[in-house]
């Protein structure tokens, strides 16, 4: 099930009703079958793969916390780790080294005939392998109690706003909240309706709409012919502008599947963590993978970076634990020689302020025009922002081949007008007005964020509910108008639930 | 939660009453573009037409008003006839009662005859969700019946998640939903195919001229994939056994397209309009239920191609665009056997006084001496 569906418009008000009109002692049992329900809509066996996942980890866990020695703990957590990899390995990566490993006996013209894996991508596998694997760690390390409550428990690995694409919880934060009993509570789920409201606004308006444009160059410049127009390929300013919308796309498609789960759980009384916090006004890079998918960020700083040695270590070592955790990061969103690519970027980019930081210290903008704090900010952020697109660009492609062609077309002849005029499919409204309806609201994003960004990036939901009578209502007004009038309303799933 | 549905209930009414002040500001036309450009073409000059032929892809392609203006006045001079050709694409039979209300309340007393092409009822399915064309012309008048026809003619499961689609249309539609751009499309100007009104601009565009006016388009592929001997035998063969099957069948009626019908027929009449209501050729599957609705109605105010033996030429290769559709030539035949047989309908309905029986050659009317409309 798709948040932007009918479907999904039918499904939470009934399990949301149900949720308060059902005894407490209950409620689980009804979010556990909700879940399964959400996830099997896709594509029914692969529950399978949670239950799994959940029976493996609900055993180690129980016996890793009888077990007072962390040794003695150890096996456990294996069998964990490798269950959990295992399945993330065998159903994502495996025929990613499969093909590298054919490349590479083919170029020494030695046999290799290991066949492909032809199974599907099981949707949100990633995030809620990650779930798992923080729990088994943080029961190994003593940070967290075994639950003893199977249905707790798999209602914690399978809880259905956050399991298809996160945000990636901790088992601290949302198990306790499965088991607490909230009554309903007007104030909260005006704030969780808030939320929802605006992730639609950022999915179906902006997010939608955006991927028109972006698929017409990235479509027709991905080196394999294309598939709108073949023989048109675009060039020069259009491609910078192409790699602008699909940055906001990405931020607006994730941002906003996250915002429609925070506010689904808000509105049953559970807080899951802000995934996002206004990224594009970020001073430095650094800052924005502390604004930027901020729980994967998290997971990986506590699981792998810290463990590594983190920045406890030579400076030396410091840039390469953060060089390779983002090259992890990147790899985690899927297996393409692409994704590695875009965290290995990241990392670069990482490294290069840190050893910056260093040995330039003062050589930064700040403290060259200390009285221009408000343009050098405005000048930071618009940088950091184009930084963040030259990743993207991989990101964004299918194959680091792709990507050179992309790259190498802004060089080429200059396409703006065609790609602004000609992206719609024909018989659709003229892309020219969705282009500029795009802008529109592109500009709203921007100022709600900003308005979000100078109140300490608290949520929206807070923020709007914290306003006067007529400010809220013109929030509720406007953004339901823009929602409703202006939806991108062809299909189109989350990208973030093909990783 | 009294609190908040009551506020969410206010809030829909505010979206509600956005909507339809937004909605007013656009014609009856906005969801199809060749809709609405044929609008535009009519409104320049609605006093000169007396005569509206609605309905789908059979009607646009397949009636020349010029022609067929022409043929019957030759016959009758006192009908002093001029027609506007408002089929357009996958028109439902709801639609087209939407299209009638609509010319109707614009015109100025002027239409005497309306054309009926009843191609299609309520057929709806999850593909059409959110497309503007299946949206524009619901309203608080037809969703009731729209659903219930819809209940009436699917099986099954669709018994029930057909109307539930039309329901979801008609709140789209009521919202707008998604349609923003559509507005400012229709208020910059950009709402229209100019061709699609065709080079007469009395509404009929061809399909071989369309074709030729966009070689690299969809009809194309439709000419090359569908207008095969095979397909076209196979329709052919089709629409005998399901004319056979259903010829004299009245039982799986439905009733609720079958009362709106005809209401229509009265209320027009009651204002002097004549209504015939036309059931087109090469169908197919869709005479399980056309057939036993078409019997239903009076016969004066009925006309039927559905029978392959009784119209040969109509199912010819050489006049065929594709499996169901007529080309130029088979189009310029069609127009003269329908204004024959529609002269015969207003006889029936005692508008005008039947003529001396003029020389018919095999299904055709032999008016136009150089046209291929021999006997077969």
């Amino acid at each position: 099930m798709i948040f932007n569906s009918l479907h999904f418009l039918i499904f939470l008000p009934v399990v949301i009703f149900l949720y308060y009109a059902i005894p407490y002692k209950w409620r689980w049992l009804l979010l556990l079958f909700a879940s399964y329900y959400f996830y099997m809509c896709w594509k029914a066996e692969y529950a399978f793969l949670i239950v799994f996942s959940t029976t493996i980890d609900y055993y180690t866990a129980n016996k890793m916390s009888r077990l007072k020695d962390k040794k003695a703990r150890l096996p456990y957590l294996m069998i964990s780790l490798v269950s959990n990899l295992g399945l993330l390995f065998s159903f994502k990566y495996f025929n990613f080294f499969n093909d590298s490993a054919r490349a590479v006996f083919d170029s020494f013209d030695i046999f290799y005939n290991v066949p492909e894996f032809s199974l599907f991508l099981p949707v949100g596998i990633s995030f809620y392998t990650f779930q798992a694997l923080s729990y088994s760690i943080d029961v190994y390390r003593g940070d967290f109690k075994a639950e003893k409550n199977f249905g707790y428990f798999a209602l914690f690995i399978s809880y259905w706003p956050q399991l298809v694409a996160g945000p990636i919880e901790r088992p601290a934060d949302l198990q306790p909240q499965l088991k607490q009993n909230f009554d309903f509570n007007y104030d909260r789920v005006k704030q969780g309706l808030i939320r929802i409201l605006y992730g639609f606004f950022k999915k179906v308006v902006i997010a939608d709409r955006l991927g028109l444009f972006v698929q017409e160059v990235y479509g027709q410049n991905d080196g394999h012919g294309g598939w709108i127009d073949p023989s048109f390929a675009h060039g020069g300013f259009a491609i910078i502008l192409a790699t602008w919308l699909f940055a906001i796309q990405v931020y607006c498609d994730f941002g906003g599947y996250c915002d429609i789960a925070i506010g689904s759980a808000k509105i049953m009384g559970h807080n899951l963590t802000d995934n996002f916090k206004t990224p594009y006004f970020s001073k430095s890079i650094r800052e924005f993978w502390e604004r930027w998918h901020i729980t994967l960020t998290v997971w990986v700083r506590d699981y792998l970076y810290i463990p590594l040695g983190g920045s406890r270590v030579s400076f030396g070592r410091m840039l390469f634990n953060n060089w390779f955790t983002l090259t992890i990061m990147g790899f985690w969103h899927g297996a393409n020689w692409t994704y590695i690519m875009f965290g290995f970027i990241h990392g670069f980019f990482i490294v290069m302020s840190r050893v910056w930081d260093r040995y330039l210290p003062n050589l930064t903008l700040n403290k060259m025009l200390p009285n221009m704090k408000a343009f050098v900010g405005v000048i930071l952020m618009f940088w950091i922002f184009n930084l963040t697109c030259i990743p993207d660009i991989f990101f964004r492609s299918n194959s680091i081949g792709d990507a050179w062609n992309i790259i190498q077309s802004i060089f080429s002849a200059d396409t703006t007008s065609h790609l602004i005029h000609n992206s719609a499919a024909k018989g659709a409204v003229p892309s020219v007005i969705e282009f500029w309806v795009s802008i529109a609201c592109i500009a709203i994003l921007f100022f709600t964020d900003y308005k979000l960004y100078t109140n300490k990036s608290v949520g929206i939901d807070k923020f709007v509910a914290s306003k006067p009578f007529y400010a809220r209502w013109s929030f509720y007004v406007v953004f339901l108008i823009l929602v409703t009038l202006f939806a991108y309303t062809s299909k189109s799933v989350f990208i973030y639930f093909a990783f | 939660m009294k609190k908040l549905f009551i506020r969410m209930g206010i809030l829909i009414l505010i979206v509600y009453a956005i909507s339809q002040v937004v909605l007013i500001s656009m014609p009856f036309s906005w969801g199809n573009t060749r809709l609405n450009t044929k609008f535009d073409a009519y409104k320049e000059t609605p006093e000169q037409y007396n005569t509206l032929l609605i309905g789908a892809s059979t009607t646009y392609r397949h009636i020349n008003p010029q022609a067929f203006d022409s043929i019957v006045n030759a016959l009758h001079p006192e009908l002093n006839i001029k027609s506007f050709n408002f089929g357009i694409p996958a028109n439902r039979t709801p639609q087209s009662m939407h299209m009638l209300d609509n010319l109707l309340d614009f015109d100025n007393g002027n239409i005497k005859y309306v054309v009926i092409d009843m191609s299609e009822l309520t057929k709806m399915g999850a593909d059409n969700l959110h497309k503007k064309e299946m949206l524009y012309w619901y309203n608080w008048g037809n969703i009731g019946d729209v659903m219930k026809a819809s209940y009436e003619s699917e099986k099954g499961i669709n018994k029930f998640g057909v109307p539930i689609l039309h329901a979801f249309s008609f709140a789209e539609k009521s919202l707008l939903f998604g349609n923003g751009p559509s507005v400012f499309m229709q208020h910059a100007g950009l709402n229209t195919e100019p061709l699609s009104v065709g080079p007469d601009k009395n509404g009929f565009y061809s399909l071989d001229q369309e074709m030729h006016d966009d070689p690299e388009g969809d009809l194309a592929t439709r000419f090359s994939d569908l207008r095969t001997q095979d397909t076209i035998d196979y329709r052919t063969m089709r629409c005998k056994l399901l004319v056979e099957k259903y010829k004299d069948a009245s039982k799986n009626s439905n009733k609720t397209m079958e009362a709106n019908l005809i209401a229509i027929i009265k209320q027009c009449e009651a204002n002097n309009i004549s209504v015939v209501i036309m059931l087109s050729q090469r169908l197919g599957e869709r005479y399980e239920y056309l057939i036993p609705l078409f019997n239903q109605l009076p016969e004066e105010n009925r006309i039927g191609f559905q029978d392959p033996d009784a119209y040969p030429l109509l199912n010819l290769r050489e006049n065929l665009f594709d499996l169901a559709h007529l080309n130029e030539n088979g189009a310029e035949i069609f127009t003269g056997i329908f204004a024959s047989e529609w002269l015969n309908r207003l006889e029936m309905q005692d508008v005008i006084k039947p003529l001396p029986a003029p020389k018919v050659e095999g299904d055709t009317l032999n008016l136009n001496p150089t046209a291929d409309g021999g006997a077969q």
